[in-house]
């Protein structure tokens, strides 16, 4: 029988045109893109391999999610058909068991699933054989790697989220309940993961996760690009558990399903209600009828009225079924958790605001509500068929839209209860964490207001489609295709070289510059962001209100057989009314787009599209590529004056600057590249002659008269004003509360250092071939002048700076005059000591603080409502600049202050000569918070900044690669001081084992590590991570007092030099030169080389002697060099020992022996020579762990096997 | 008051000819249709209540094209499908809310007078806050004629309602029916000549999309007096007299002798018994055409 029901199931799907649309758009999905990724690869140094298995295994996930989501549309279906049609009525009769009929239902409709999921796998194979693709991106096929894929990952999945479907299908009836029972365990899957990933159970995360994704993250975490490349996936361990558990819980599923199934439930349902049926045993009494009059009203406000009230029982119909109510417990569940556990954010852990509340459950919690949106439109559009009542509904004497109002309302209606949840979240997740700011009104504006216009226009894609939409299977997965084509789209646009494609105008409901949540500040709130906002808002509202006529064009109500008939009713309804809406409306979006594009690309004057910015590199290049080598005089002087004007938004900014040549040729042209995004106007005072004035690149060159021998100066008046801000564009930098304005806005000398990077462009532009100078540290002609981004030396400063009067006006320097008139603040500020250029100038209502220090007065500005962290900023201040004053000496600065900026203008802090600019979200940092055991954010921001004073400002590094690992490096090393100084050595290591794993972290995710010497100036994770450790490690073991004199000196030397500048070999010298021989393998290892250990313990055997101990102990030690991209090398001289490779060692390893409390008995530190090595202790003590390096001193990958902890002890 | 179908045909995609060129008018009063299955009923039922279109013809009540202006038939018809289901878990008397609302009763002090009392007519008023989806066959149809009667129809199209139903129960819905029909139109399509006889003032019988007759019951029975006659005869002579007469229909009788009933415009033979012409034999007598 089994046969005879698969057959005819089987010919059903066979016959069903859904299971080729589907596959065959997964097909077309996966092949372009792995196609166009193909073509599109990148060759070269960082080669990544299209379509190596780590790359194919984590993009099959992203398309089988959305396979998963679609899963009820056939293994939910194949079921649900026989409740729909009501054949079930019939089945207990025949004569097969309910193992065939379970069995030949799942197995065909799996065979379909099959299907598409091979669909997949074929258009990754076949896009990377197509021609045009890149070979030396591609591996050789393999089919082992894409069986591997289908087999354990892809086909298994499939099975447990398929068992789940036709389970809840088949005892609940429902296949819609189905298609909500996926959306739940999405959300659950991602609760376990964040749960269980941070409580630091990963492997119990790992195992967790139904899809096995995680258990591949945690595999490959520290898998270097080289390792990505050509690794496939262990079967082993972590892995396999976790697909054996998945598969054997898909098995219980459905063994459950298959005992608890009866044939006979089908009839139960019926059964149960007859019990409460009522037979009313009336007399035969004819009735007689006499109907009230009739009181019909349709009238359009009643209508209107009617829309609201009847969705009134769609919108309970929703919100009270338990699904939904399953679904709300969970999501509200996942967004309390993830408001509860969104630190740390970038490193930082941020009190609970509102904002904060508001932006990080966004994420998830848009696709939740999307994805309900796309169901429950669906359900409302169907629900008459469904429950077989559309011969009742469709032939009342309601218009259609009066129908599909009442749809809309339902789903906004629903949005605003999913929307709720995040308030309450949020006020709980405050509560929770003593936060008592409530802000009722930013949450309702946000959530029912920002994000109410959002999910509208969702909600009205979704009835247009689903109005459309043969049935509701296709609709939901064409409505899931959207937000994807919305990622494509842009892709898509580089691929095709449409720039047009970027526009945010095409992507569905998107607006320029705002993804999922605002930025906001507590300075001006959402700022001018909100602007931009409502304006592509209302563009996509137009669109909305076109779909919606769509829908009514071509709404379902009563019969149809053919497309013909559809048509013809879609003819009958266009005219009249409906038509010239259509018409208009259509003719508005238009126009509104039109109107937004004309704005972006010709009004305004700041944004530059990226098209923009190549055109003007190109310009750049061709036009004035040949003063590129020009040597500038430098900036000594600046005397100006800024005025800001909070109200109206405004700046302008006017002085003189004055410029000295410091160098031995003779400058006579002086090029002055002026700001893109204000009006400048500059004039040079020396007798001279304007040779170009180019309006496109802002460039004023001229040519002076007498050209500048060495020592002699220029001076050039200027004036800076921002743009005028227009309806839809904030030109300006000022705003209304907290300006922040960097020396951005200030004309420069040099050519603009814009040149493209990209072969495949400057090919494109017919440019000549750049070559890729190699910035060495050792390159004597790169230590001078070129871009005015190199090394300005010193100046003076003076400045008067004003704003409105309820505000307070900052810029560098000591305040020598303060005064009012007409209602402006006036202060002239000057820097008693000359400064490195870097300038900025505040206007906000601040509070103000002091504390003094015991070298100077150390003032802070900041909001008056972030009080948290005042003592952490001071405390961080003074211990480093204590610890810095004393190896380095003081700084000349009667002052220092810390000036809070806003957020939406950046996340960072910086120094500018006395003035240390931190980004609110310093301010907001919760140092006592749950989540934050190691950094104390605002103490070690201070600590760091203030040590650039020395390091940064005072020797300011040659612009070239190794340059910031010094200043960085040194920033970090001395915070770390200052943690030590002020918490303690435990607290640092802990800190440091963090930054240890950071680095390692990232490493692995690029592909490009230099030594320390070529560190690359953007290269945060060897600047900061690897270098701060480093120098740590060598504070270790030079000795502290060794190192910083050697450091010191090397200060003393560079300090506010002239050319040539400091560079990273100087730097590593100034280091060696102090370093025993013996550990001069040390610094060559760390700072001129990639090297990491891997080390392990391996035995261990205990002898107790008496109250003596004895511990022989089992190591071996392995030490091997890295390649850029992770490839491991052992060298020439290399040591072998059985299957271990190592360089050749001479090393020095700490041992540490700790007790039951942690704490330490012995720290040895070993000179090892071989990779082998037996060793023997005494102590009076038990041992309780051994670890080797446990101060994390040295790179190294995998620790865990370092370590030894309490396990069999022999007493033998 | 009347209702005009003129020339109505439909062909569905598989080639079905479900109406077949179908001229009729319909006044005031109960009007059945009679049919067999598939005869095309309920695509008459269905065109006729704007739920569907037909390729040809026009349909016009009251002086008005039916598919040029659905909504002003809509708010004067009464539908009630062959099966129809309803929301679940929501009550009879909230059911009836919404759809009091659908038909165009915007006003809530309005709506519940009028709820009141068309569950009063249809006897539902204690079972008003159950589940209408919890109903048994015959409170559901009698909840949809409660949910009909909301916008006081002038045209009332059921389809097939009687099918299901315990005789009590089609008793009861037979007389709401009658009564609701001394001012309106009410058309009901059925496969039970029963029905038929009881109740209605004119009827068709429609067979393959064509109507075959179009006649008052009792004009029609009239017009076979003298020509139905009927003998007792033997199982196995049925085949030879069914050669020979027109046989109309056949049954069994208890001793398993079978009664036939002949149409013959002249007395067959001596065995034969004039007999008094019922609707049924109406019925056959149509179809044979």
């Amino acid at each position: 029988m089994f046969r005879h029901i698969l057959r005819f199931e089987l010919k059903f799907w066979i016959k069903n045109p859904m299971v080729y649309l589907f596959s065959g758009v997964f097909f077309a999905l996966v092949f372009l893109s792995m196609w166009g990724m193909s073509v599109e690869a990148n060759t070269g140094e960082n080669i990544v391999m299209m379509n190596s298995y780590y790359r194919i295994n984590s993009m099959a996930s992203m398309f089988s999610l959305l396979v998963v989501f679609i899963l009820p549309a056939f293994i939910g279906l194949s079921v649900f058909r026989d409740f729909s049609s009501r054949m079930y009525t019939l089945l207990y009769s025949f004569p097969f068991s309910k193992k065939d009929y379970l069995l030949a239902k799942f197995v065909s409709s799996f065979c379909v699933v099959i299907c598409i999921v091979l669909s997949i796998v074929f258009g990754f194979i076949l896009g990377s054989l197509m021609p045009g693709v890149k070979s030396e991106a591609l591996l050789p096929f393999d089919l082992l790697n894409y069986l591997h894929l289908t087999l354990i990952f892809l086909i298994p999945n499939m099975l447990f989220f398929g068992s789940v479907v036709f389970a809840i299908t088949l005892f609940t009836r429902n296949i819609y309940i189905s298609f909500i029972g996926i959306i739940f365990l999405i959300i659950i899957q991602n609760f376990g993961k964040g749960i269980l990933g941070n409580a630091s159970w990963e492997f119990l995360a790992a195992l967790a996760d139904p899809t096995g994704e995680t258990s591949v993250k945690h595999v490959v975490q520290f898998w270097t690009l080289e390792e990505r490349n050509f690794n496939t996936l262990p079967m082993d361990g972590l892995i396999l558990y976790n697909r054996l558990l998945w598969l054997g819980i898909s098995g219980l599923i459905f063994w459950w399903t298959y005992v608890r199934f009866d044939f006979n439930q089908f009839a139960k349902g019926n059964i149960k209600s007859k019990k409460k049926k009522e037979e009313l045993l009336t007399t035969q009494k004819i009735p007689t009828i006499r109907m009230p009059m009739n009181k019909t009203n349709f009238s359009f406000w009643s209508q209107l009225k009617t829309s609201w009230h009847i969705s009134t029982l769609d919108f309970r119909a929703i919100v009270l079924s338990w699904p939904f109510v399953a679904i709300l417990i969970a999501g509200g569940g996942l967004v309390l958790f993830q408001q509860y556990q969104m630190n740390p954010q970038h490193g930082i852990v941020s009190i609970p605001t509102t904002a904060n509340m508001l932006r990080f459950p966004m994420f998830f919690f848009t696709a939740i509500v999307n994805l309900l949106t796309f169901l429950y439109v669906g359900v409302l559009i169907y629900k008459g068929k469904l429950y077989r009542m559309d011969g009742l509904l469709d032939t009342t004497p309601q218009p259609n839209w009066v129908i599909l109002l009442s749809d809309l309302f339902a789903i906004v209606r629903m949005h605003f209860v999913l929307l709720l949840i995040v308030m309450l979240t949020g006020s709980v997740t405050q509560a929770i964490s003593g936060y008592y700011r409530f802000e009722l009104e930013h949450y309702l504006f946000e959530l029912f207001i920002l994000q109410g216009i959002h999910f509208f226009a969702w909600a009205s894609l979704a009835i247009c489609i689903h109005t459309i939409s043969k049935n509701m299977y296709l609709g939901y997965f064409v409505l899931l295709l959207v937000p994807l084509l919305n990622v494509f789209l842009p892709a898509l646009a580089d691929y095709l070289d449409t720039p047009l494609l970027k526009e945010n105008l095409l992507q569905f409901n998107s607006v320029k510059d705002i993804f999922l949540g605002f930025d906001y500040s507590e300075f001006d709130g959402y700022g001018w962001q909100l602007t931009n906002y409502f304006v592509y808002k209302f563009y996509w509202f137009v669109c909305s209100i076109g779909l919606l006529i769509i829908a009514l064009l071509f709404w379902k109500r009563g019969l149809t057989f053919t497309w013909t008939e559809r048509w013809e009713l879609i003819k009958a309804r266009l005219r009249g009314s409906l038509k010239y809406a259509l018409i208009l409306g259509f003719l508005f979006f238009i126009a509104t787009g039109l109107t937004i594009y004309y704005q972006e690309h010709n009004v305004s004057k700041i944004y530059f599209s990226d098209e923009d910015q190549i055109e003007l590199s190109v310009r750049n290049e061709k036009r004035f590529g040949h003063f590129e080598n020009k040597i500038q005089p430098r900036l000594i002087d600046v005397t100006m004056s800024m005025n800001i004007f909070p109200e109206t938004q405004d700046f302008v900014a006017g002085g003189v600057l004055t410029y000295i040549n410091k160098m031995q040729q003779i400058v006579d042209t002086v090029i002055i590249a002026k700001s893109f995004k204000e009006i400048s106007t500059v004039s040079v005072k020396q007798p001279h002659q304007v040779l170009i004035e180019d309006d496109l690149l802002n460039y004023t060159i001229v040519k002076l008269n007498n050209g500048l021998q060495q020592g002699d100066t220029l001076q050039i008046d200027f004036e800076v004003r921002n743009f005028p801000n227009t309806f839809l564009h904030h030109n300006s930098r000022a705003i209304a509360n907290g300006t922040y304005i960097t020396d951005q806005i200030m004309p420069k000398l040099g050519i603009r250092n814009i040149f493209l990077s990209s072969a495949k462009q400057r090919k494109k532009y017919d440019l000549q071939e750049r070559p890729n100078r190699v910035l060495s540290p050792s390159d004597t002609t790169l230590l001078d002048y070129t871009y005015s981004e190199n090394n300005m030396g010193l100046m003076t400063y003076q400045c008067t700076i004003s704003t409105s009067e309820d505000q307070i006006p900052i810029t560098m320097g000591e305040v020598k005059k303060k005064w009012t008139e007409e209602n402006r603040i006036y202060q002239i500020y000057e820097s008693k000591n000359p400064i490195g250029y870097s300038m900025s100038w505040f206007s906000g209502c601040y509070e103000k603080l002091s504390e003094k220090g015991k070298h100077q007065v150390l003032e802070m500005y900041r909001h008056p409502v972030h009080t948290f962290n005042d003592n952490h900023f001071f405390n961080g201040l003074n211990t480093s600049m204590d610890y810095c004053s004393e190896w380095f000496g003081p700084l000349g600065f009667d002052t220092m202050r810390i000036v809070e900026y806003p957020e939406t203008k950046g996340t960072y802090a910086t120094v500018h000569g006395n003035i240390m600019p931190y980004s609110e979200s310093y301010f907001k940092c919760d140092v006592h918070d749950h989540n934050n055991d190691v950094f104390n954010m605002p103490f070690f921001v201070s600590a760091h900044e203030i040590a650039h004073c020395w390091w940064g400002h005072r020797v300011d590094p040659a612009n070239i690669p190794g340059g910031r690992m010094i200043t960085e490096g040194m920033a970090d090393y001395l915070a770390m001081k200052a943690i030590e100084i002020k918490y303690g050595e435990e607290r640092l290591l802990e800190f440091r084992k963090k930054y240890h794993k950071l680095y390692l972290q990232e490493r692995a995710k690029q592909a490009n590590e230099t030594p320390l010497i070529h560190s690359s100036l953007e290269n945060e994770y060897l600047n900061y991570r690897k270098a701060s450790l480093s120098l740590y490690a060598l504070s270790e073991y030079l000795g502290e007092d060794v190192l910083n004199t050697a450091l010191a000196k090397f200060e003393r030397r560079f300090r506010n030099a002239e050319p040539p500048f400091a560079t990273s070999f100087d730097f590593v010298q100034s280091i060696k030169e102090v370093t025993q021989d013996s550990l001069q393998y040390l610094v060559h290892d760390m700072f001129e080389t990639i090297t990491l250990y891997d080390n392990s313990i391996n035995e261990i055997k205990f002898k107790k002697d008496k109250n003596v101990f004895h511990v022989s102990l089992d190591l071996s030690i392995t030490k091997f060099r890295a390649d850029g991209k992770g490839k491991k090398s052992y060298g020439n001289n290399r040591v072998l020992d059985g299957n271990k490779k190592s360089l050749p060692l001479n090393d020095f390893i700490e041992l540490g022996f700790f007790d039951g409390d942690g704490d330490v008995i012995a720290n040895t530190r070993l000179r090892i020579t071989e990779i082998k090595n037996n060793l023997n202790f005494q102590f009076n003590e038990k041992v309780d762990r051994i670890e080797i390096d446990p101060n994390y001193l040295l790179f190294e990958a995998n620790r865990e096997d370092n370590v030894w902890k309490n396990g069999l002890i022999s007493d033998d | 008051m009347k209702l005009e179908i003129n020339n109505l045909s439909k062909t569905y995609p598989n080639g079905v000819k479900a109406l077949d060129d179908i001229n009729i008018t319909i006044g005031k009063g109960m009007f059945g249709l009679l049919g067999p299955n598939g005869a095309g009923k309920s695509t008459l039922m269905r065109t006729i209540a704007t739920l569907q279109s037909a390729d040809e013809g026009k349909l016009c009540f009251n002086g008005f094209n039916i598919h040029k202006e659905k909504m002003t038939l809509r708010k004067q018809l009464g539908y009630l499908p062959q099966e129809f289901g309803v929301y679940p878990r929501v009550s009879a008397e909230k059911l009836l809310d919404y759809m009091a609302q659908l038909k165009g009763v915007a006003s809530r002090k309005d709506r519940k007078p009028l709820i009141e009392y068309c569950l009063q007519v249809t006897n539902l008023v204690d079972v008003k806050k159950k589940a209408v989806s919890s109903f048994s066959g015959g409170m559901k149809q009698r909840f949809g004629i409660a949910q009909m009667l909301l916008n006081d129809p002038k045209l009332i199209i059921i389809d097939e309602p009687t099918a299901g139903l315990d005789p009590a129960e089609r008793q009861r819905f037979l007389n709401i029916l009658r009564e609701i029909s001394t001012r309106s139109i009410v058309i009901f399509s059925t496969h039970i000549v029963e029905d038929i006889k009881e109740l209605c003032t004119d009827m068709a019988i429609l067979n393959k999309g064509k109507i075959l007759q179009h006649a008052e019951p009792e004009e029609a029975m009239q017009k076979l007096s003298g020509k139905v006659f009927s003998k007792n005869i033997d199982r196995v002579e049925l085949e030879s007299y069914e050669a020979q007469y027109t046989v109309l229909s056949s049954s069994f009788n208890r001793d398993n002798s079978i009664k036939i009933r002949v149409l013959s415009d002249t007395f067959p033979d001596d065995h034969f018994e004039s007999s008094v012409p019922t609707l049924e034999d109406v019925y056959f007598t149509a179809l044979l055409n």
